[in-house]
């Protein structure tokens, strides 16, 4: 936990508007502040605005390069910002290692995995 | 043993003996089909052989010239004498070449040999002839003909010779002709000056007494002819001796006479001795077959037999030696062996009178006015009297025409095999064969080909250009139509009919003012391939029966050519049509591997879209649970709100399992059962695209329509499942900020059709993508790596709109858009 002065910033970006809402939803129970974008170009303005401590990253998804955002919040935050990386896809290790992940999760997830990961990413 | 050249199969086809063997060893790693034919050994008894122990080749000169000739110039040709597997011997005209690795080292020779038998055989005949001639000799009565070394050994001692001087060949060959004289004229060194003279004049003649084997004389003349080859070597002597025992009783009697009653009587007995002799003569020589004849100065006649008038074109002996010299010439003209007029002064029998020893001619001679060339071996000697005045001239004429013209066959047929065993090229061969049939045979050849049966005029060549129009040569068409072969001698206006195509080329045959006309067909098998037509005109060659044949000789060699060439060439065009095969079936593949991977990526997609919405619902329901543990109660309202989105999710999941269920019908080429229900068309589309507008802020996506509202009896579902699919798409391959428009309007010719139309500014459809863009798994090359998609969408819009009994068509330019126009018929109604 990062303390009570300031609340952690997590941005989620995926394309599934039903899947935003739901990690929007347990993490704010979580006391953390989240923002969602349903597609990459939004993802990296709303980055831009405020630099997220954390990202979680939906790899399938569509326009643009998910590697893109990464990138660029890596830009933000250094390089050993955290990201995580959530798929439907089977190859779900290989695009988190290709993105410099720090974990994933393979759809259908435990909510209560998704939780722990993003608070010990956090402590990281 | 693998043959070393790919050539050989192309090695096989030629009509030649075609051999390859290692360099240095000689090991021969290549036998062709023609070898096989020639030598009589199969390809498995000759491989690994080596060349000349298995043909028992014999060289015609030092076998390491031939050696050297190869390893020096690389190449080497001449006659080889080789035995037959049957233990025949065959010659052969051999060229060989060495062949070269790319670091320049020999490595193979390549040898061809053609049979050249037969023409050794034909110089074999003439031989045969001279020995048949030789017999004559022998059996002429009162004559020994016989040969001297040198030296003045006896060499040769004919019958004849036998018969007159009683020596058996054994008992005087080999010593010397001293032995004939008498001992007094040996002593006087006759013998030795008989041979100084012939050596120096050439020839000499000489009357005295001889001796007989038992010793006996008798009084004779003879001639001595020195001997010599090409190159002036001297090889000998010949001499003729004539017993003239007779002769001389006649000439004391007529001394005597003389003597006793007067110059009178004398000059009567010599006339009826000329008139005896000459009968004698005539008696001898009627039957040579020899053109003999006895003229003088003055052109007279004296004798001549049968073969004589016959060659000179009389039809008796009485007419040819009334006709005056010049009327006889007149009737001829005369060539040299290489067809220039040769100068009449220089014929034999007119240097003879001058007292001259001519030489030998050979010459070729036409009766004017349309006769045959025939050639003639013309020797003269002249008869002189005590006075050393030519009294007449002995012309010896030997028709030698049929040697020579097979002579001349025999050369032309190997150089015509020679020629076109070197080309495959079937439009190259029709020129070959023309070009060697001009100016050998006559004096134009055109050669007409059928094929496909369209008659073509596939070469000519004429042996001058008399400025004629090619054009104005017997039609292609008609020659093709001849039939069997034709010879026409002489040529009147009956012959040229036939092959006119009208009036006007009729009058321009009659100007080429054509001799004679050989037209053969080119038969190879049982095809006729075209024709070969021969023609002299300005040379006034009259063709015959063996012109004739040597055509149809030309034309068997011709049509077998061309026939291989065609041969080559379909099997080169096989070649050609199984590398397309290939390709063509390599792309079918290749296609199919694409359709294979873009179906796996098809799978993964919609396995990641079905856990999607489970994902979701799966962490609702956890959410809800959190919060219950945690709080003890979770708000009614909140409560509601969740479960109604798990709904929603579960039933968005529902429509993709049953679009899979769909896609699996469309695979097995089902058509959907559909669901129908009334629906109004306007707002169906309105809403889809606002759902639409919903998921997406990168571009606008514009709806237009004239109409309210529309009622239709669609499987509404599927329907909006098909649009979204469109609309997916166009969204998906736009730019930014590049906006969707979406038309509703009814259709133009029928107002119970509606057509909606999806056009976008996106990046396009490659031309040769737009046929197969409704095709399961196919995407557009310019979009493969660049855009995820699984090349499913528009094949499922195609399968529900045609369902539903509509069309789909898709218009694309690269760069500028792409629309996507639906038509759908509003009612359900029977096909």
């Amino acid at each position: 936990m990062n303390g009570a002065a300031q609340p952690a910033r997590v941005l989620v970006v995926d394309d599934d508007p039903d899947m935003l809402l739901v990690i929007e939803a347990a993490l704010s129970d979580e006391g953390l502040q989240v923002q969602t974008a349903a597609d990459g170009p939004s993802a990296i303005d709303l980055m831009q605005l405020r630099p997220p401590d954390l990202l979680i990253l939906d790899v399938t998804l569509p326009s643009m390069d998910s590697s893109s955002v990464a990138e660029r919040m890596r830009e933000l935050r250094g390089d050993a910002a955290p990201v995580l990386v959530i798929t439907a896809d089977g190859r779900a290790a290989e695009k988190a290692r290709t993105l410099r992940a720090y974990g994933y999760l393979r759809k259908p997830f435990e909510l209560t995995n998704l939780i722990t990961s993003v608070l010990t990413g956090l402590q990281r | 043993m693998d043959q070393p050249f790919g050539l050989g199969e192309l090695l096989n086809l030629a009509p030649i003996g075609a051999i390859v063997r290692l360099f240095g060893v000689d090991t021969i790693v290549y036998w062709s089909r023609g070898a096989q034919e020639l030598y009589g050994w199969k390809p498995d008894e000759a491989l690994g052989r080596v060349t000349h122990s298995l043909l028992q080749t014999r060289f015609p000169v030092p076998r390491q010239a031939v050696d050297d000739a190869l390893q020096i110039e690389g190449h080497w040709s001449g006659e080889l004498v080789h035995t037959r597997r049957d233990g025949q011997e065959v010659v052969v005209a051999s060229r060989q070449a060495v062949h070269l690795d790319p670091q320049g080292s020999p490595t193979f020779i390549l040898e061809l040999n053609t049979d050249i038998t037969t023409t050794k055989q034909l110089e074999a005949t003439l031989r045969e002839s001279e020995e048949r001639f030789r017999l004559l000799v022998d059996n002429v009565e009162g004559y020994a003909i016989y040969m001297l070394s040198p030296e003045g050994s006896v060499l040769t001692w004919s019958e004849s010779a036998r018969r007159l001087q009683d020596f058996r060949p054994d008992e005087i060959v080999g010593h010397n002709f001293a032995r004939f004289y008498t001992p007094e004229a040996v002593a006087a060194g006759v013998p030795e000056q008989i041979l100084r003279r012939a050596l120096t004049s050439g020839r000499t003649e000489e009357e005295g007494w001889r001796l007989r084997k038992d010793g006996s004389r008798y009084w004779a003349n003879s001639i001595t002819t020195a001997l010599r080859d090409r190159s002036g070597a001297l090889r000998g002597f010949a001499r003729i001796t004539r017993d003239l025992s007779e002769r001389r009783d006649a000439e004391e009697a007529r001394a005597r006479a003389s003597r006793e009653e007067g110059a009178r009587a004398a000059a009567e007995a010599a006339q009826a001795e000329i008139r005896a002799s000459r009968d004698q003569l005539a008696a001898i020589l009627a039957g040579v077959a020899d053109g003999i004849t006895a003229i003088t100065p003055g052109g007279h006649i004296l004798f001549a037999n049968a073969e004589a008038a016959r060659l000179c074109g009389f039809a008796t002996v009485d007419e040819f030696v009334r006709a005056t010299p010049a009327e006889i010439l007149r009737r001829f003209e005369i060539f040299d062996e290489h067809g220039a007029p040769f100068p009449l002064n220089q014929l034999p029998t007119r240097v003879s009178f001058g007292g001259h020893q001519p030489p030998q001619r050979l010459l070729r001679f036409r009766v004017r006015g349309g006769g045959q060339e025939r050639w003639s071996l013309v020797n003269a000697t002249a008869i002189k009297d005590e006075q050393d005045n030519v009294r007449m001239a002995v012309s010896v004429f030997r028709d030698v025409t049929d040697s020579k013209r097979a002579e001349d066959t025999a050369r032309f047929l190997a150089a015509v095999n020679l020629e076109l065993s070197r080309s495959l090229d079937f439009d190259e061969i029709p020129q070959t064969v023309a070009d060697l049939a001009v100016p050998a045979l006559a004096d134009w050849c055109v050669v007409d080909l059928a094929q496909d049966h369209t008659p073509r005029r596939a070469a000519i060549a004429q042996g001058s250009d008399l400025g004629q129009e090619h054009d104005d040569l017997p039609d292609a068409a008609k020659l093709l139509s001849a039939g069997k072969p034709r010879l026409v001698e002489t040529v009147t206006d009956a012959d040229l009919t036939p092959f006119a195509r009208d009036p006007l080329h009729m009058e321009k045959l009659r100007r080429l003012q054509l001799c004679s006309i050989i037209t053969v067909p080119l038969v190879a098998g049982s095809r006729v391939l075209g024709r070969l037509t021969l023609l002299t005109a300005e040379s006034q060659r009259h063709l015959g029966e063996k012109d004739l044949v040597t055509a149809e000789d030309l034309a068997l060699r011709a049509a077998l050519a061309l026939d291989n060439a065609r041969l080559y060439r379909e099997s080169q065009q096989q070649t050609e049509a199984h590398v397309q095969l290939n390709r063509a079936l390599r792309d079918t593949l290749t296609q199919l591997e694409v359709s294979l991977a873009t179906r796996d990526e098809f799978l993964a997609s919609a396995s990641h879209d079905l856990k999607n919405p489970i994902a979701s619902i799966k962490a609702m329901a956890q959410l809800l649970e959190r919060r219950l543990s945690r709080t003890g109660a979770i708000a009614p309202e909140q409560l509601h709100e969740t479960l109604g989105r798990i709904n929603a999710v579960a039933t968005r999941a529902s429509g993709q399992v049953e679009e899979l269920l769909d896609l699996t019908r469309m695979r097995l080429d089902r058509p959907l059962d559909l669901d129908r229900e009334s629906v109004d068309v306007v707002a169906l589309v309105r809403d889809l695209v606002t759902e639409h507008q919903q998921i997406t802020d990168r571009l606008e996506i514009t709806f237009e329509t004239s109409l309210s509202a529309v009622e239709a009896h669609w499987d509404s579902r599927r329907v909006v499942r098909a649009l979204s699919n469109v609309i997916d798409n166009a969204v998906k391959y736009s730019p930014t900020d590049a906006p969707v428009r979406v038309r509703l309007q009814t259709a133009e010719d029928r107002n119970d059709w509606v057509v909606i139309t999806v056009e976008d500014q996106g990046i396009g459809i490659p031309s040769e993508d737009l046929a197969n863009v409704f095709q399961r798994f196919q995407r557009g090359q310019n979009v493969i790596g660049q855009f995820a998609g699984t090349g499913i969408g528009l094949a499922s819009a195609q399968h529900i709109v045609e369902s539903h009994g509509g069309t789909i068509h898709a218009t694309s330019e690269l760069g500028v858009g792409t629309t996507i126009a639906i038509h759908l018929p509003l009612q359900e109604y029977a096909l």
